[in-house]
């Protein structure tokens, strides 16, 4: 292949929890094997993994949980460069992590990290951002799309009371102790669920020009136990109404 | 038709309750809607079958778009279940069309809390725009309360 024609693909994953640990792997095996595109997946994460963290994710030693991951992807998928960056996203560096073009991908368990990333690509000219979660059984994903300038889907803080008045605290402002307390169980199918449903986003954004220009959905949701999901149309809203 | 009490209801089999539902609204129903979630769809159904044609909205607040008919007495004009007809989502629960055209979107959010698992919190947009919880249905729109985000990862 000749390398003088590869377009960059950057990805940039916020959260390697039980949702950004699996979006590493399977987005490397898919961008191992992706002609055309010379592509670069940022790992970011403040956390470190613990034993406990097993029941839901792959790590084969203890240490920061963007940087053991970064290694682990690496050894597997040698054709995409991962670039690990062991620390919490804050308002001071996130104009160094987040640029232009990138596809971001945020699976953080905080409001207030969504709404700092959300305002930061709402004055951005072209990017995605693809946010994800879940809870025990069900969850969701939103796409938040900028082409030109100009929004092509809602942002978060449109859609979620929660995310445009977050209640929390990013991890970079909890002691030990609340991080602790945070923590509540989750199945591993959910956040498989909710990386699948994101590679799904982003195959179509890379794969497909029209779909990366206007896609048909914004968000998804799905359950678990009724095994739907439900994709909403996320027009750039108008105007509130009635308030 | 006969009328059925919740305690009726919730002595019937999910399936019966499945049949049930069909007959009084004819909207099929798919696998994903649960026994209490059927029972309250059927008692708001029903009530709304039997009560006279809604008064007139106390606080009728801006709209979509302007009425397209010269405005009539609800009370003398019972309305067109056809045209009164709302496509109700929140989250994954499947889309479901109910009579609630003249309702506010404060009764709607009360009478399907327990069926779609609505809470206060939850933003409502009609045809995509934001309303509060006094803005009027009219037949025809779509109606969706936001469910939040999953918050966990």
């Amino acid at each position: 292949m000749n390398d003088t024609k590869r377009k960059p693909l950057n990805i940039v994953i916020i959260g390697i929890g039980g949702v950004g640990s699996a979006l590493a792997y399977k987005l490397g095996r898919f961008c191992q094997f992706l002609h055309g595109y010379e592509t670069t997946i940022c790992l970011i994460d403040g956390d470190t993994y613990e034993n406990k963290n097993a029941e839901r994710q792959v790590f084969p030693r203890i240490g920061n949980k963007a940087e053991v991951t970064a290694q682990e992807a690496s050894g597997q998928f040698d054709h995409v460069t991962f670039v690990p960056f062991g620390e919490f996203l804050t308002p001071d560096n996130i104009d160094f992590y987040l640029m232009e073009g990138q596809i971001i991908l945020l699976c953080v368990d905080n409001n207030k990290t969504k709404r700092l990333v959300d305002e930061h690509v709402s004055a951005m000219e072209n990017v995605a951002l693809l946010s994800g979660g879940n809870d025990l059984t069900d969850g969701s994903v939103q796409l938040y799309l900028r082409r030109s300038g100009q929004n092509r889907t809602a942002s978060l803080s449109e859609m979620h009371e929660e995310i445009a008045h977050p209640k929390d605290k990013s991890p970079h402002e909890m002691s030990c102790e609340e991080k602790a307390a945070e923590s509540e169980p989750q199945l591993f199918f959910a956040n498989d669920m909710v990386s699948t449903l994101i590679c799904q986003v982003l195959w179509n954004l890379v794969t497909n020009p029209e779909y990366a220009e206007h896609p048909l959905f914004g968000e998804w949701y799905f359950n678990m136990k009724t095994g739907r999901i439900v994709p909403f149309p996320r027009p750039p809203s108008p105007k509130p109404q009635g308030a | 038709m006969a009328t059925h009490t919740e305690a009726d209801l919730q002595n019937k089999s999910l399936l019966k309750l499945r049949q049930l539902f069909t007959e009084i609204t004819g909207n099929e129903f798919d696998n994903g809607m649960d026994k209490p979630a059927l029972v309250q769809a059927i008692l708001v159904q029903q009530k709304r079958q039997v009560e006279p044609a809604p008064a007139p909205a106390p606080t009728r607040r801006i709209r979509n778009k302007p009425p397209t008919t010269p405005a009539t007495d609800p009370e003398n004009n019972p309305v067109d279940e056809e045209n009164a007809l709302v496509t109700v989502t929140c989250g994954s629960h499947p889309p479901t069309q109910l009579s609630l055209a003249g309702k506010t979107i404060g009764t709607v959010r009360r009478e399907l809390s327990q069926a779609l698992n609505i809470t206060t919190s939850m933003r409502a947009r009609v045809n995509g725009s934001e309303v509060n919880d006094n803005y009027v249905l009219e037949g025809g729109v779509i109606l969706e309360f936001v469910q939040p985000a999953g918050d966990k990862a």
